[in-house]
């Protein structure tokens, strides 16, 4: 043996195991990556990692029981049995044996998974200098993940003067921080993850210091505060990441909408922004059909909440083409043919018994030159609920090109109510914007953990496939046939900081200050976090440069190195070779 | 109102108006060229803020006369609604 190669702890728990056996690995099993297996005939093994060369061959270790997981690296994880660390350590071509260190709960195995912990301890990298934005429902001022980090709220929701670039909100430095509260608990637990600081649930990027815009969430105000965190990331001289953990349908999903644009404009040489797929991957709420000239096509779908007021469909389709749309409500009632009205009010409402239907078809977009037509829905007195039941979206072409037709629905539930059934469903293009702009960095969720014991100790689990696409994560490509998402990143189980202003359920309480999570709202700070020690490395990297990276550097299993999927994107994320 | 500038969603939210007067839209101004100094004016006048000339975007809360004022301005390109946008956990 040499033990000076082997770290302090894995070097006491090792002469534990020498002079109790496996008993005296049992006090180590609660901290460090030792399995001391009561199973006689298997032996009591330890995980590890091992510094070395970053070409060192070390397959011949397997003869002897010591499995490595990496075949090149200059930090790799291993399990062996604890009899062979005595040989681990004796190899010409290890340098130092790490133990791996149970953290218990979920980030860790987040983080690990995609190699982060190998990346900062070989680089020594942890966000410093570097302006984590996060727009979101807000962070909690007090929890000690961000203690002396957060540098400026920008409260969009409380009454005040506002900031340049929007006269609305308080912005709150210091003391007065603890003026804004996150009572949703999104923020926090974002914001937790790209830069939390704990010894146990940290984030990404623990050093780097945090711009928050606490948002009501329409697209105008979250342009507003992308300008707003760029502009005091270049007063301060800084490079910046923005994570936006948001998303909708109302857009092209083409990348051509507002907010996207904006996001266009205002991304560059260290102004990255990294977005959420969306979580519609379950959920029928896009159809598409392709229209033929002289013929119709009918689009059924089903509402059905009995409590919804209104639902919208919103439908995109070539310029070159010009339809006519009309609607049957579950009683059967259609509303007339209505045709692209280029000029004047596009807008015609039809009060049926038992449903009021506002189409409203106007000329060619002038961002992308498509047709857009939205649907609005309502019940058929004022205050009434939308019938439940199918309803029929019907399309028709008078003549010219064949036209196909995409249309997503909006009900503004959290859970989709308004899905599309039949043979119109496609499992597509369920990226929304802002997951949709070029520049962003648009990330799809991974599962990397079904299970955690919360505060009472009870073990919790979902019903998600461990170790591939959570099956929520939603499905590019984009309209246009760009590919959307860009990689996959872990969003489910996630612990991250939780906001004490937040109404947590203790089933998703890991402890009075951490609480589990899922959703691509989880996966896109993870790589928020990652560019952020990518900006601490090379201030100047834009999102071409980081995308190339990130792309270089995520995989598919079982696919060839570039392969795009359009759950996956180009892959789940690897931080050890950045 | 020239309605060929203005997108679907606010036409459609411009049906319901009530008050011309009451600034109840949220929208996104694209203009198709940058603005000059009396633009410039007039932008701030509607309570425009984060006026940046080289932008090809701006924010504003309008009413329903100030998004038709705009509609007929040669310089303006589009007006988009804002949309509310969601979280996204799955979860409720």
């Amino acid at each position: 043996m040499t033990p000076e190669k082997i770290a302090p702890e894995l070097m006491l728990a090792f002469e534990d195991y020498q002079q109790e056996g496996r008993s005296g690995l049992a006090l180590h099993a609660r901290s460090l990556g030792v399995l001391p297996s009561e199973n006689i005939v298997k032996p009591a093994r330890t995980v590890v990692f091992i510094h070395c060369d970053d070409q060192a061959r070390l397959d011949h270790l397997a003869q002897r029981g010591i499995r490595i997981n990496q075949a090149i690296g200059r930090i790799r994880t291993a399990i062996l049995p604890m009899d062979e660390l005595s040989t681990l350590s004796d190899d010409p071509a290890v340098q130092r044996i790490f133990p791996s260190r149970y953290l218990r709960l979920l980030m860790d195995v987040a983080a690990g998974k995609v190699h982060v912990p190998q990346f900062r301890a070989s680089s020594g990298l942890n966000g410093q200098g570097v302006i984590v934005g996060v727009v979101d429902s807000g962070i909690d001022p007090n929890h000690p993940a961000f203690a002396g980090r957060i540098l400026r709220i920008w409260d969009q929701t409380l009454t005040g003067p506002g900031v340049p670039e929007g006269g609305y909100g308080a912005e709150l430095t210091g003391n007065l921080l603890t003026l804004s509260r996150d009572t949703n608990g999104h923020g926090t637990h974002v914001a937790g993850i790209a830069s939390g600081s704990d010894a146990t649930f940290g984030g990404i990027a623990p050093n780097a210091e945090l711009v928050i815009v606490k948002s009501d969430l329409q697209d105008t105000q979250i342009s507003d505060a992308i300008r707003y965190i760029f502009r005091i990331a270049n007063g301060l001289g800084r490079p910046a990441v923005i994570n936006l953990s948001i998303g909708g349908h109302f857009d092209a999903h083409d990348g051509s909408d507002s907010l996207s644009l904006i996001i266009d404009s205002e991304s560059g040489p260290g102004r990255i922004i990294c977005c959420a797929a969306g979580n519609e991957g379950n959920d029928n709420i896009h159809a598409q059909s392709t229209v033929l000239p002289g013929t119709n096509r009918m689009m059924q779908f089903r509402v059905h909440s009995t409590q919804l007021r209104q639902a919208l469909l919103n439908g995109w389709y070539p310029g070159s083409a010009s339809l006519e749309v009309s609607i049957r409500t579950p009683g059967g009632f259609v509303t007339p043919w209505q045709a692209v009205i280029a000029a004047g009010n596009p807008s015609r409402r039809y009060n049926l018994p038992d449903a009021r239907v506002t189409v409203v078809t106007p000329g060619p977009d002038p961002a992308n030159g498509d047709h857009n037509f939205i649907v609005a829905m309502n019940g058929a007195g004022v205050g009434s609920v939308l019938p439940a039941g199918i309803w029929q979206l019907r399309v028709r072409h008078a003549s010219g090109t064949q036209a196909r037709v995409d249309v997503w629905t909006l009900d503004g539930q959290q859970s989709p109510q308004v899905l599309f059934s039949g043979t119109s469903v496609r499992d597509s293009m369920k990226v929304g914007s802002p997951g949709t702009d070029a520049a962003a960095i648009t990330v799809a969720s991974y599962t990397t953990k079904d299970q955690w014991r919360d505060i009472d100790g009870s073990l919790r689990s979902v019903g998600l496939a461990l170790d591939t696409i959570s099956d929520f994560s939603s499905e590019g490509p984009l309209r246009n046939g760009a590919q959307k998402p860009d990689v996959a990143a872990p969003g489910a189980m996630i612990v991250s900081a939780l906001s004490a202003d937040s109404p947590a359920s203790r089933p998703s309480m890991v402890n009075s200050r951490f609480v589990v999570n899922a959703g691509t709202s989880m996966a896109a700070p993870l790589v928020t976090g990652i560019v952020a020690l990518l900006l601490q490395r090379d201030r100047n990297l834009d999102p071409v440069g980081v995308k190339a990276l990130l792309r270089a550097h995520s995989s598919i299993p079982g696919r060839a190195a570039g392969t795009f999927d359009a759950k996956w994107g180009f892959g789940l994320i690897d931080a050890l070779g950045l | 109102m020239d309605y060929q500038k203005v997108d679907a969603s606010l036409a459609l939210a411009l049906s319901d108006v009530q008050d011309q007067d009451a600034r109840a839209f949220q929208v996104f101004i694209h203009v198709a060229r940058p603005p000059g100094p009396k633009e410039l004016a007039l932008l701030e006048d509607l309570g425009v803020t984060g006026i940046t000339s080289g932008r090809s975007v701006y924010t504003a809360t309008l009413s329903a006369n100030q998004v038709t004022q705009l509609s007929h301005m040669p310089w303006v390109r589009a007006l988009k609604l804002s949309q509310k946008l969601r979280l996204l956990k799955p979860d409720a």
